[in-house]
């Protein structure tokens, strides 16, 4: 056999046993507890507050959308999350640019993270405050302008300057 | 040239990756830092509402205090569905408050980390379903060492697990510690006798967790108190021994 192939096997091998190195007892779970748990492979499930007429509904809806982007970031689909961002310019263009990423810079972790919400009720809208990580650390917090009332729709997205 | 690998017991080697599974760095297209120029500061009194999408006009706008919604942990061990929200008024002020007023501590880490909900092991029972009274009954649980990163209060944390105490309720009123977990048949580590009869006797085993933790990297830190979770229950019925006549 060739060198090439002398060190491909090796390779293969080791790989293989290094597989059973380890503390059997340590299972590792999927890495992240947040929005796409398998960083992207399947389609984020909908939050189960989704569609209540409270703030909990809209607290639900922005983090539904947020775990569409980074299932769009991360895959490329982003068909629900244009569908959840009708209304809004700046959303339609966040999920753009998830869907057009080049493969190299798809990332398989989520892309923002939530860190903390708050949701306001005002008289034409109701706000939904977001402190996110985003990935590699650097930190933001946006606004989502929903409507008054369920069933909430996204119109606008801004960003605080704290 | 001849290439030499050093190799260690646990050595991984690492074939090129498909593209993407490096990415560390948020894609400048999806950073709203870059993205979205700053409206205004964060304060429930301010004036109008001028984010760049708002409809026409800026209506005037109630001061009302914004409801801070926590997000439920989810649980280590089980599925990470999306979570369920509860919202309550929170103190006026920006929502977040990172870095603003108010450091968070290690206690503060501490409370959050205690408050994570831990794994429920499941108590199995052999022989299963059925029992007798005056016979051994087995039990076991099926222990692991659970890692999981959660953000809590804005830090990444991992949280480590593992089980150290097992609390038996065989559900006839008697209940039995152990440090083992126990083992199926044929061992006979950690068993219950049951003296009466039942229809169906629900047993448990209730966990004790050591947890450690740490926060974006660092040192591991031990919690220092042991966390507890109650296993689901497993239904048992007692029977009593019929004797059986065999012809000789």
């Amino acid at each position: 056999m060739s060198k090439v192939l002398h060190a491909v096997v090796l390779a293969a091998v080791l790989a293989a046993l290094a597989g059973c190195s380890g503390d059997p007892e340590v299972r590792e779970p999927d890495p992240t507890p947040s929005p796409a748990g398998t960083a992207g492979a399947t389609v984020p499930a909908k939050p189960p507050q989704l569609g209540e007429d409270s703030e909990e509904g809209a607290a639900a809806h922005v983090y539904y959308w947020i775990d569409l982007l980074n299932y769009a970031a991360s895959t490329g689909d982003a068909e629900d999350l244009l569908a959840l961002s009708e209304r809004c310019k700046e959303c339609r263009e966040f999920a753009s640019s998830a869907r057009d990423l080049g493969e190299a810079e798809r990332p398989t972790r989520d892309t923002w993270t939530v860190d903390d919400l708050a949701v306001q009720e005002r008289d034409d809208s109701t706000d939904v405050t977001v402190g996110i990580t985003l990935l590699g650390g650097e930190q933001s917090e946006v606004v989502f302008q929903l409507t008054e009332e369920a069933p909430y729709a996204i119109t606008g997205l801004a960003r605080y300057d704290s | 040239m001849r290439r030499v690998l050093l190799l260690t017991a646990g050595s991984v080697i690492f074939f090129p990756m498909p593209a993407g599974a490096g990415v560390d760095v948020v894609p400048d297209a999806l950073n709203p830092n870059v993205q979205i120029e700053a409206t205004r500061e964060p304060t429930p009194s301010s004036g109008d509402h001028s984010s760049s999408s708002h409809p026409s006009g800026s209506a005037p706008v109630v001061p009302e205090e914004p409801s801070v919604c926590a997000v439920q942990a989810p649980s280590i061990g089980a599925d990470a569905g999306p979570p369920t929200f509860v919202c309550a008024p929170g103190s006026p002020g920006a929502p977040g408050g990172r870095g603003e007023d108010g450091e968070v501590t290690e206690a503060d880490l501490r409370r959050a980390v205690a408050e994570v909900p831990m794994p429920r092991l499941q108590a199995r029972v052999q022989p299963a379903g059925r029992t007798l009274v005056n016979v051994p009954t087995i039990l076991y649980a099926e222990p692991h060492i659970l890692r999981r990163t959660v953000t809590l209060l804005g830090f990444e944390v991992d949280v480590e697990a593992r089980p150290v105490r097992y609390m038996w309720h065989h559900g006839d009123g008697s209940s039995r510690a152990t440090g083992s977990a126990g083992a199926p048949y044929p061992s006979k580590d950690v068993t219950h006798t049951y003296s009466r009869v039942a229809d169906a006797v629900q047993v448990r085993v209730d966990t004790g967790w050591d947890v450690r933790f740490r926060v974006d990297g660092g040192d591991w830190t031990d919690l220092g108190e042991q966390l507890v979770s109650a296993g689901p229950a497993t239904s048992l019925a007692v029977d009593e021994a019929a004797p059986v006549l065999t012809a000789p």
